[in-house]
């Protein structure tokens, strides 16, 4: 019954507030003070104390009987809590796929540089998709930092892009983890972007999206 | 010697590795037009060939559950090529996704578990397969795969 024990509460400082005004409001007893003839101080004070009690023992009556009140004559609970979170719409997979190559895009901008391993890994991508038994890719760029690769791959066609996804997983530097995703098409063709971790340092966060 | 997770996993064991879908490697099939590799009555899939050949597996994975690892538990025959297998996860028309790789090294003459760490995000794109590639027959030995997992512990 919060909102019961709310009044209650409010109640009891209320009766608090008098008394300690009418406390407050008692003239400091001074030398100086003479009070008018008609007003008998004593039994004024008298009187106010009498108030005060009786004003008390009503509060706390009215607290026991608040104690033991029906739920059903409680006045409605007042939730002070934080607003329940509403349940997100559970995000499609082109909106997903936003938000981490955002994400992944965001974090190789701010990757440093490790000239030695990047130089290696750029060479082998461009010896891999080179090299490839079959037509239709085009290597667009390959930018390697210290921690992972951003490669862009062209291709004429879907056919050509599930080439290049069957052949190079499981070769070097493409043996790790990789997120894939559509890029900007070039022209009529269309375009993948990677992102290759380097052995070592997975792409996978601490904190789940 | 094995990769350090493959090295791992295979202390512990594709039990103790909380496995949630166990598959026989049976499930498998070989991808394009080879489709001579030899099924096990015990559930193995094993390459008898002079040649590398390649098999695809369907992972069973839920988007209710946060699974991550993929194990892949095979037998490497040959001295110097691997079984290199590449879990995926993609979207329908296979334009997004992402995949983990690990693979072997060495010839063995006893199963150990690759363990793929598959996704590096918690998400899972509605199509999961696992691919892997078998060696040549070496020596009168045959690479084999017994099985495929899934946990669902992120």
């Amino acid at each position: 019954m919060p909102g019961v024990r709310t009044l209650a509460a409010v109640t009891v400082a209320s009766a608090i507030g008098v008394v300690a005004g009418v406390r407050l409001a008692r003239p400091a007893p001074t030398a100086q003070v003479v009070a008018p003839a008609h007003i008998d101080d004593a039994r004024v004070l008298s009187d106010l104390d009498g108030r005060i009690d009786a004003l008390g023992d009503s509060v706390s009556r009215i607290d026991d009987r608040t104690r033991h009140a029906s739920p059903a004559l409680a006045a409605p609970a007042v939730d002070e809590s934080e607003p329940a979170e509403q349940p997100e719409a559970a995000l499609t997979d082109d909106e997903m796929i936003a938000t981490i190559a955002y994400e992944l895009g965001a974090r190789f901008a701010d990757d440093t540089h490790d000239p030695e391993w990047s130089a290696k890994a750029e060479y082998e991508v461009i010896d891999l998709v080179d090299t490839m038994p079959t037509e239709g890719n085009e290597l667009l760029s390959a930018d390697c930092q210290s921690t992972m690769c951003r490669v862009e791959v062209s291709h004429t066609d879907p056919f050509a892009r599930d080439d290049l996804l069957s052949y190079v997983p499981g070769q070097p530097p493409f043996d790790t983890q990789v997120f894939f995703h559509p890029g900007e098409p070039d022209g009529d063709r269309i375009v993948t972007v990677f992102y290759v971790a380097r052995d070592g340092y997975p792409l996978n966060r601490d904190e789940p999206l | 010697v094995l990769t350090a997770a493959a090295a791992l996993a295979t202390l512990g064991g594709i039990g103790a590795a909380t496995a949630d879908s166990s598959s026989p490697a049976t499930v498998c099939r070989a991808t394009g037009t080879n489709n001579d590799l030899s099924y096990s009555n015990q559930g193995r899939i094993s390459n008898p060939n002079s040649s590398d050949r390649y098999l695809i597996c369907p992972l069973h994975r839920s988007t209710a559950y946060n699974e991550r690892w993929v194990y892949v538990t095979a037998r490497d025959r040959h001295y110097s090529r691997d079984i290199s297998c590449t879990a995926f996860s993609t979207n329908d028309d296979g334009g997004s996704g992402w995949w983990g790789s690990e693979s072997t090294s060495g010839s063995s003459t006893t199963y150990s578990t690759l363990t793929i760490d598959s996704r590096p995000y918690s998400y899972t794109f509605g199509t999961s397969y696992v691919r892997c590639t078998l060696p040549a027959r070496y020596s009168g030995n045959n690479s084999s795969i017994a099985r495929v997992a899934t946990d669902k512990s992120l």
